[in-house]
């Protein structure tokens, strides 16, 4: 037995034992929680006992540490669902790289580390220890035990800077709210911001679990990502600028076909673009913004894909004044940007992203030719609705009979489409790949110059305009102004259809094709009838009647006969022209000369000749169309009015029209202007001025007149008649349709009353 | 030398030259075949009286039929909160009377289906206030008054119904000591209807009685033979066998139903791994069968005398 001292040792020892017991299980509860993930802290390993796992230290990722962070497969230990469950998230599909060293583009901030390989690895971004933070930043750090806070993903942005600082990278932008983030976006994956609808990182992104390429939220080789937000784009997808059908070898500035960039990726590149837009294609530096479609569509593309040819509706200009309400239409500054107060751009007319404007199903397809009421185009054009949008002024073609959807179905342009296919514009004018600079889509016959072409090519005897040709005499054109030493405000041309100041007159310089009434905006109820025109439609360019002014816009002198008695407004109103137009319908000037279709050559003369004497000249014939029995002026017929035959005159001195004692002298079979041969009506008066001292309009009433007007030419002193009568010739010349008064008695008989 | 040195040498030698043995303690197996029906991340499985094999493929919210040989018959289930469709499950049982019991971890809910996948009702676990929504991510079937153990991962608890989905009683909580959970995982029952919990973070399985009334507890923190790092799964074979799954260290190990180390699971000698083993059965003929979680398989072995 021993004694209770001899007792005491043992007690101590087992004290000792129960002591140093508890210190140690005091341990392992404060150890426990840290080696749930420090496994290698174990002291299991520091023993002579084979463990089951194996002791690597190695595993340890921190640079310049020792033992400090677990392995992948301890956080999966834990993240299986058995404590959280994280398969679907972390360890389905895609997530982050890890163990791969940070490309160029990235700057690693000091406070994110890298493995001592200097790659990424979990513990990157996540510490049981950080500044943790849940998505939206909780304080707590509790759900996804983040090194640092994530707010609205800006743990993502301390390393990818250059996508974070998109302005200057030409990236997606973010924390913008321009849109509308659908639920959709949620629902597949990205994560909600402080704001639900600022884009982040995260709406597209997925860490974990991302089941698209590029840790895409989804899947985007069907841009199936992209549309979400950017839906009224869907429309783009197996359409021609769908590259996945078009072009599948191409490539983006990634060097990614279209089935790995999505269709949307063909062109539009999330990050690091090439330009705004988040073009993903190569452009030339500075180059506008429609320089991106001509990438694929300029002459200098490798491929013939809708080319726009040498001459095409231009772009980069800014709209003109006509075109100021362009509802609905886009300008574009040069970046690509939309802007007010920019450019017209390719996009301008094009909606890029959908290819039948009124039917979003409708995509068209790859051998489908397209027309005026798809091909990309922001507005249905078969009834040329998007021209108009901007060219406002040429409205009223379509009620006219210049739209051929209705006066010639058939006809065809350069394109081969019919105007239904083309709309009213198209079928003279085609956007690209025309012929002329004023975008012309008829083809040239080659015998006429190019401008009078776009008229002929139509209103010709085999035309689709072969009822309204302009016959053998009509108004000059194919001449200068300046061959009759006049001047005028209307259009003049050039052989390739440009306006010139000093051009040539062409059919265009009194006629515009695009408005078959000057004084209206619009027609309605246009009766598509081929309607004979007169002189206040017609297409031309100013309403001539009542009044001549687009006469007088050349003929100013002309115009005087306004409101005189030669207005047959004012004296013969019922009277008719060879076409049985009244002046009315004619216009003033259009009562006496035809501008087309004149059946006489001499001036043009709208009326049947007036009967004349054998020897007497042909020009008097004209007047005499009224001045004659049963005629509008048969109250003005002289009595006398012509001058002894075998005088011949010489006017030399007087054949200047611009000089105030002007007094043509004319061939007698021709009419012509000579300066030698007779006294005629035309001598001594000016048929379209009442009175010499007045160079205006008449009163408009029929007035009696007297030897200061009376449609004379010049007064008395200073008349042709004085250059071989002198001063005997105030009375001859006063006398001259008075036979009895007559200072030389006429030798041949006066005419008698029924010559008439 | 007096007596009482000489003990005091003996003690302080007994701790300072302990008896050491390198020899790893085995129990052999027998590769047999593997089971590869195209799941992700499957993590439990179950054995029907017909002796078809069902395993739960929860992030394809599927459960996967195949039979037991492993050869395809059929799947059922979708993602979803539906009638028959589930969210990441994890669990699984089957009745005697072959009523398929399926833990709906992400549903909150047990689902029973008939052995062809049809659907026949569910019942959502019932959480108590204070508690976080009910985690489900294991169900055991018991003979004892058709009991139905739910193991409430997040809550720490095990809850209690009725076969029917009666609510009837539960245990547990969070902490540290007995009878107590840090994330209860799989389960098993033994011939006399005890249950086998694995307790995740506290390294261990506890044994309680049908009422939840605890009666022992297996394995150690550490990662040395007998010890547990990760136990995610556990199984009992016809000799009262208690295989514990461990998915960290990939090794499944043998304890008998008191907590005596037995061996670990090897292959000639030499220790079996396994890529993430979580559910375990020991079926009729011996066979061990792993559900691999990262290996997407089940592997299965025969176990050798």
């Amino acid at each position: 037995m021993f004694s209770r001292l001899k007792l005491l040792p043992y007690i101590l020892i087992i004290v000792i034992l129960v002591i140093s017991a508890s210190a140690f299980a005091m341990e392992i509860s404060a150890k426990r929680d840290c080696v749930v993930c420090h496994i290698m802290w174990l002291d299991d390993f520091r023993t002579d006992h084979e463990p089951l796992v194996k002791f690597q230290p190695g595993n340890v990722l921190m640079k310049d540490t020792q033992g400090v962070v677990s392995s992948e497969e301890i956080c999966y230990s834990c993240h299986d669902g058995y404590v959280r469950e994280s398969r679907n998230v972390v360890w389905n599909y895609n997530r982050h790289p890890v163990f791969v060293k940070p490309s160029k583009n990235i700057t690693m901030p000091p406070d994110l580390p890298l493995s001592i390989k200097g790659e990424i690895y979990c513990g990157t971004c996540h510490s049981a220890h950080g500044k943790g933070a849940a998505p939206h930043g909780d304080p707590t750090g509790r759900t996804a035990v983040y090194r640092d806070i994530n707010i609205d993903s800006s743990l993502c942005e301390k390393c990818h800077r250059n996508e974070a600082s998109f302005k200057f990278s030409n990236g997606h932008p973010l924390h913008t709210t321009a849109l509308k983030l659908p639920d959709k976006l949620f629902e597949i994956g990205g994560t909600k911001a402080t704001k639900k609808d600022k884009v982040i990182c995260q709406s597209c992104h997925k860490i974990h679990g991302a089941k698209g390429k590029k840790i895409l939220v989804t899947v985007n080789n069907n841009s199936g990502l992209c549309v979400i937000c950017h839906e009224k784009k869907k429309t783009l997808l197996d359409t021609k600028h769908d590259l996945r059908t078009t072009l599948p070898q191409e490539k983006n500035i990634k060097q990614q076909s279209p089935s790995e960039s999505g269709p949307c990726g063909s062109c539009h590149t999330p990050h690091n673009a090439a330009g705004k837009r988040l073009w993903a294609r190569p452009i030339k530096k500075g180059a506008p913004a429609s320089g991106l479609c001509l990438t694929c569509h300029g002459q200098a593309a490798p491929y013939r894909i809708k080319r726009i040819g040498k001459y095409s509706h231009p772009v980069n200009i800014k709209l003109s004044a006509e075109a100021k309400s362009h509802d609905g239409l886009p300008l574009f500054a040069e970046d690509g940007t939309r802007n007010s107060k920019g450019n017209v751009r390719c996009f301008t007319c094009h909606n890029v992203h959908r290819w039948d404007p009124d039917n979003a199903t409708n995509r068209g397809g790859k051998d489908v030719e397209g027309d005026s009421s798809n091909s990309f185009l922001r507005i249905s054009n078969d009834s040329s609705g998007l021209c108009l949008n901007c060219h406002t002024a040429k409205k009223q073609l379509v009620t006219s009979d210049h739209n051929l959807t209705v006066t010639a179905p058939e006809e065809k342009n350069i394109q081969d489409f019919t105007p239904a296919a083309s709309g009213p514009c198209g079928v003279c004018h085609v956007p690209h790949n025309a012929l002329s600079k004023r975008l012309w889509a008829k083809k040239f016959s080659g015998d006429k110059d190019f401008t009078t072409q776009l008229c002929t090519v139509c209103h010709n005897k085999n035309g689709a305009a072969k009822a309204k040709l302009i016959g053998e005499n009509y108004h000059p054109v194919d001449v200068t102004m300046e061959k009759f030493k006049i001047s005028s405000t209307l259009p003049l041309y050039n052989s390739e259809g440009n306006r010139m100041d000093n051009g040539k007159i062409a059919c265009l310089t009194c006629h515009e094709p695009h408005t078959w009434d000057p004084n209206k905006a619009i027609i309605a109820n246009y009766p598509f009838k081929n309607i004979e025109g007169d002189a206040t439609n017609s297409f031309l360019r100013k309403s001539n009647s009542p009044t001549s002014d687009l006469c007088e816009t050349c003929h100013k002198d002309k115009a005087y006969v306004d409101g005189t008695d030669h207005d047959l407004n004012v004296t013969a109103p019922e009277a008719a022209n060879l076409l049985g137009q009244t002046v009315k319908e004619s216009g003033v000037c259009g009562a006496c000369h035809l501008v087309h279709n004149s059946p006489n050559k001499l001036k043009l003369w709208a009326r049947p000749y007036g009967k004349i004497r054998f020897d007497e000249d042909i020009i008097n014939s004209l007047c005499t169309s009224c001045h004659s029995k049963g005629n509008p002026a048969e109250n003005k017929i002289p009595p006398i009015a012509t001058h002894p035959e075998e005088k011949l005159i010489n006017n030399v001195m007087r054949s200047n029209r611009q000089s105030l004692d002007f007094s043509p002298i004319f061939d007698k079979k021709t009419g012509k202007e000579v300066n030698v041969g007779n006294i005629s009506c035309p001598s001594c008066h000016n048929a379209h001025q009442w009175s010499p001292f007045v160079k205006a309009k008449g009163p408009g009433k029929n007035l009696e007149g007297n030897a200061t007007n009376s449609f004379l030419r010049n007064v008395s002193y200073n008349n042709i008649c004085i250059d071989c009568h002198g001063l005997d010739a105030f009375f001859r010349y006063k006398y001259f349709h008075d036979p009895e008064e007559r200072v030389e008695k006429v030798k041949g008989p006066v005419i008698p009353e029924t010559f008439w | 030398m007096r007596p009482f040195f000489i003990h005091l040498i003996l003690i302080f030698a007994l701790f300072i030259f302990p008896v050491r043995s390198f020899a790893i303690d085995c129990i052999n197996t027998k590769f047999l075949f593997d089971i590869k029906p195209g799941a992700n991340q499957p993590s439990d499985l179950a054995i029907s009286p017909k002796g078809d094999i069902y395993l739960v493929d929860g992030v394809n919210s599927r459960i996967i039929v195949v039979d037991n040989n492993g050869r395809w018959k059929f799947a059922f289930g979708s993602e979803g909160a539906g009638k028959g469709q589930f969210k990441l499950p994890l669990g699984i049982d089957i009745s005697g009377s072959g009523k398929v019991f399926i833990a709906d971890t992400g549903n909150h809910r047990i689902q029973v289906f008939d052995a062809k996948g049809g659907f026949l009702y569910m019942f959502t676990v019932k959480t108590f206030p204070g508690e976080v929504p009910a985690d489900p991510v294991d169900v055991v079937v018991s003979g004892i008054d058709n009991y139905l153990y739910i193991s409430d991962n997040d809550n720490h608890r095990i809850k209690v119904y009725k076969q029917s989905g009666t609510y009837a009683f539960e245990w547990g909580g969070l902490g540290e000591e007995y009878g107590a959970f840090r994330y209860p995982a799989i389960m098993a029952l033994n011939q006399h209807n005890e249950i086998f919990i694995v307790d995740v973070l506290n390294t261990r399985v506890q044994k309680f009685d049908p009422f939840g009334q605890f009666i022992t507890d297996i394995g150690v923190w550490g990662v040395l033979e007998g010890r547990l790092f990760r136990p995610k799964g556990v199984a009992i074979d016809r000799k009262g066998r208690i295989f514990i799954s461990d998915s960290y260290m990939g090794v499944i190990q043998a304890f008998s139903d008191t907590g005596r180390f037995i061996g670990v699971v090897c292959k000639k000698n030499k220790i079996r791994k396994f890529n993430s083993p979580v559910g375990l059965l020991v079926d009729k003929k011996d066979r061990l069968l792993v559900v691999e979680m990262r290996g997407n398989k089940i592997t299965a072995l025969k176990l050798l005398k």
